[in-house]
C-alpha cells in the first residue's frame, strides 16, 4: 500500500507512538508522546513557511499563544463544547496571521524574521499586562479538561489519542496543500518569487494563506495544549518554542517532507532521554545537535530518502 | 494606420540622478513583431521592466488596447496577457519541465487559491487542458521527452527554449522577449526564429530586445533604436540599420 501513495509512510508516528502506549508505559513516558504530538503540529506549522516558502516566521509562538489563551477564555467564560471553541480558536487564528502577514509579508524576508519575533514578543508584554483579561503573570490555572460533543477525558492515554488524530488531521492538511496546485503555487513562488509575479501569480497572496494556514495549525496546538496541561501563562509566548521548533525544523531537515515531523518527536524524547545525567544534560544534548548538524547538514530527513535511494539500488 | 497594441508616451525612469529612459514615446502596431535594439545600457531591459510593472517609472503614460497600465503591478499586467521574459534565464529550477509550462497556465486560471487546495472537477479539468497545450508546445520546441526533468537541470539553450514556451502557456496577446537568444548557437537561434514566426502567424504579437540583428532584420517588421534612454530612430529594420546615426551610436561606425 505504502508503494501506491508515499505519504502514508507519515503514519509511522501514530503507529509507535500507539505500539507504546498499548505496552503500559508510565505516566511520564506517556506524558512525553503527548508533548512530541504537540509539537508535530508545531513543526508542520512552521514547515509549511519554512520548508515551502523558504519564510523564517518566528511568529509560530504568537499564534500558539493566541490559540491558547483564546481556547481557555471561551471554555471558561463561556463554557463552550470544545469542538465548536476549537473552530472558533482556528478562526481567531487564521484571522490574526492575516492581520499581522498583511504587513509582514510585504516587507523583505530578513525584516519579516524581526517584525515575526517582535509580534510574538510583543504579545508576551501584552499578556503579561492586560490584566483584566489574562490574570497577567499569574496565568490561567486548573483549565477544566476537554468536553467534546459530551465526552470528557483527562486521562493520558485518551490524551494521546486525541493529539494523534490531531496530527493525522495536520498531515492530511499539509499533503492536501502539497499536493494541490497550490502547492506548484508555494513552489514557484519560493523558486522564483519575480518570475511567478511577472507570470500573474498574485505571490502575496501566496504566502499571506500559507502563512494563514502555518497560524491556524499552531493555534490549534496551542488550545490542545492549554487544555492538557491545564495551565496558561505570559511565557508561551516566549523564544523557547520557537527555540525548539528551531531545532526540530532544521535539524529535521527543513527541504525534506517528513523532516519536521521525525525532528519533533526525536528533539522533544532526546532531551527526556538525557536526563539520566542531571549535570551534563544540557552539555551533552549541545553536543548531539553539534554532530547532527554536522553529520546531517540537510536534517534527518535526509536519512529517509538516502535509504530510499539505496533500496532502488 | 493599423491600431496599436501598446501606446506608450512620454514614459521616464530614472536611477539615483540617472535618466535610464528618458520621454520615451511610440507605438507597437497591432499584428507585428517589433524589435528593440541599442547598447548596452540604452534602457532597453528598463524600459521592458517599466512596460511589465517591474519598475515603476516615474512619469508618462502606457496603454495596452487602450487600458493604462502604468502603476499596476506584474501579476495584474500578465493577467491582461502582457508576459516578458527576463534577460537572465528565468525558470522554477526545482520543478519540472511540464509543471514549469502548467504552472503559468495556473496563474491565469482565475482561481482563488482555496479553491486550488480543494481541487474538484473544474480545476482538474482546467489541469488537464493545461497539460496538453503544455505537452503540445514542449513537443514543438522539442523538450517533451525532458518533461518530467528538472528544469534546474537542462542545458543554457533547453532552459532558453522552455522561457519561450512558458510564455506562451498564458495565451499571452503581446509577449516581451529580452534577449531571446544571447549566447544561444545559431543551430538554435533558427529553430527559435521559426517558433516565434508560428506563434506569431497564430495570433500573437512580440516586441524583442536583441542584439543579433541578424534575429531582428528577419524576424521584425518595425524597429526601435533606443539610446542613452531615448529614441534615436525608428522604422523598417533595413532603414534602421542602414540610419548613420544607428551605425554610429550602435555599430561603432561599420555598416551590417
Amino acid at each position: 500500500m505504502i508503494y501506491r501513495n508515499p505519504y502514508l509512510i507519515m503514519l509511522w508516528w501514530p503507529i509507535l507512538a500507539l505500539t507504546i502506549a498499548l505496552t503500559g508505559p508510565s505516566q511520564y513516558i506517556l506524558h512525553i508522546l503527548i508533548i512530541a504530538g504537540i509539537y508535530v503540529i508545531l513543526a508542520q506549522s512552521l514547515h509549511l513557511v519554512l520548508g515551502q516558502l523558504g519564510l523564517l516566521s518566528l511568529g509560530i509562538p504568537a499564534f500558539f499563544g493566541i490559540g491558547a489563551y483564546a481556547e481557555t477564555l471561551l471554555s471558561v467564560h463561556f463554557g463552550m463544547d470544545n469542538l465548536l471553541s476549537l473552530v472558533l480558536v482556528a478562526g481567531i487564528t487564521f484571522g490574526s496571521a492575516l492581520v499581522i502577514g498583511v504587513p509582514s509579508l510585504r516587507l523583505s524576508s530578513h525584516s519579516f524574521v524581526i517584525v515575526t519575533l517582535s509580534f510574538a514578543l510583543l504579545l508576551q508584554v501584552i499578556a503579561f499586562h492586560w490584566i483584566s483579561l489574562t490574570r497577567g503573570a499569574l496565568g490561567f490555572p486548573d483549565i477544566p479538561a476537554p468536553s467534546v460533543l459530551g465526552f470528557s477525558w483527562t486521562d493520558k492515554n485518551a490524551w494521546l489519542i486525541a493529539i494523534l488524530i490531531l496530527d493525522i488531521l495536520t498531515f492530511a492538511v499539509f499533503i492536501r496543500i502539497k499536493t494541490s496546485r497550490f502547492g506548484r503555487s508555494l513552489a514557484a513562488t519560493k523558486g522564483n518569487e519575480d518570475l511567478a509575479r511577472a507570470v500573474g501569480f498574485n505571490t502575496f497572496r501566496v504566502k499571506l494563506l500559507a502563512f494563514a494556514i502555518s497560524g491556524t495549525l499552531a493555534g490549534i496546538a496551542g488550545a490542545a495544549y492549554a487544555h492538557y496541561i491545564t495551565f496558561i501563562d505570559p511565557n508561551l509566548f516566549g523564544f523557547s518554542v520557537t527555540e525548539n521548533l528551531l531545532i526540530m525544523v532544521v535539524l529535521g531537515g527543513s527541504g525534506t517532507f517528513f523532516g519536521p515531523m521525525i525532528g519533533a518527536v526525536v528533539f522533544t524524547v532526546l532531551p527526556e532521554l538525557l536526563r539520566f545525567s542531571p549535570e551534563f544534560r544540557t552539555l551533552l544534548y549541545g553536543f548531539l545537535l553539534l554532530v547532527a548538524m554536522l553529520r546531517f547538514p540537510r536534517g534527518l530527513g535526509e536519512l529517509t530518502s538516502r535509504i530510499r535511494r539505496e533500496k532502488q539500488r | 494606420m493599423t491600431e496599436s497594441i501598446l501606446s506608450v508616451r512620454d514614459l521616464t525612469k530614472s536611477y539615483y540622478g540617472v535618466t535610464a529612459v528618458d520621454n520615451v514615446t511610440f507605438d507597437l502596431p497591432s499584428g507585428e513583431i517589433t524589435g528593440l535594439i541599442g547598447p548596452n545600457g540604452s534602457g532597453k531591459s528598463t524600459l521592458f521592466d517599466c512596460l511589465s510593472g517591474i519598475s515603476e517609472a516615474d512619469g508618462g503614460t502606457v496603454s495596452l488596447y487602450g487600458a493604462q497600465i502604468l502603476g499596476e503591478k506584474p501579476e495584474a499586467i500578465a493577467q491582461r496577457k502582457l508576459i516578458r521574459t527576463f534577460q537572465n534565464i528565468t525558470i522554477f529550477p526545482d520543478l519540472s519541465l511540464i509543471d514549469n509550462m502548467r504552472v503559468v497556465a495556473q496563474a491565469h486560471s482565475g482561481f482563488g487559491f482555496l479553491r486550488e487546495i480543494a481541487g474538484g472537477s473544474a480545476v482538474r479539468k482546467h489541469e488537464a487542458q493545461a497539460t496538453l497545450l503544455a505537452n503540445h508546445l514542449l513537443e514543438e520546441i522539442e523538450l517533451f521527452e525532458l518533461r518530467h526533468r528538472k528544469a534546474g537541470e537542462m542545458s543554457y539553450g533547453q532552459q532558453k527554449l522552455l522561457v519561450m514556451g512558458m510564455a506562451m502557456m498564458a495565451h499571452p496577446r503581446l509577449v516581451l522577449f529580452d534577449e531571446p537568444v544571447a549566447g544561444v548557437n545559431p543551430t538554435l537561434i533558427e529553430k527559435m526564429k521559426r517558433h516565434i514566426l508560428r506563434w506569431h502567424s497564430a495570433g500573437v504579437d512580440f516586441f524583442i530586445v536583441e542584439h543579433n540583428l541578424r534575429l531582428i532584420m528577419d524576424l521584425c517588421s518595425t524597429v526601435l533604436m533606443l539610446d542613452q534612454g531615448r529614441i534615436l530612430t525608428e522604422g523598417s529594420p533595413e532603414a534602421v540599420v542602414n540610419d548613420p546615426r544607428v551605425i554610429e551610436a550602435y555599430l561603432g561606425g561599420e555598416p551590417v
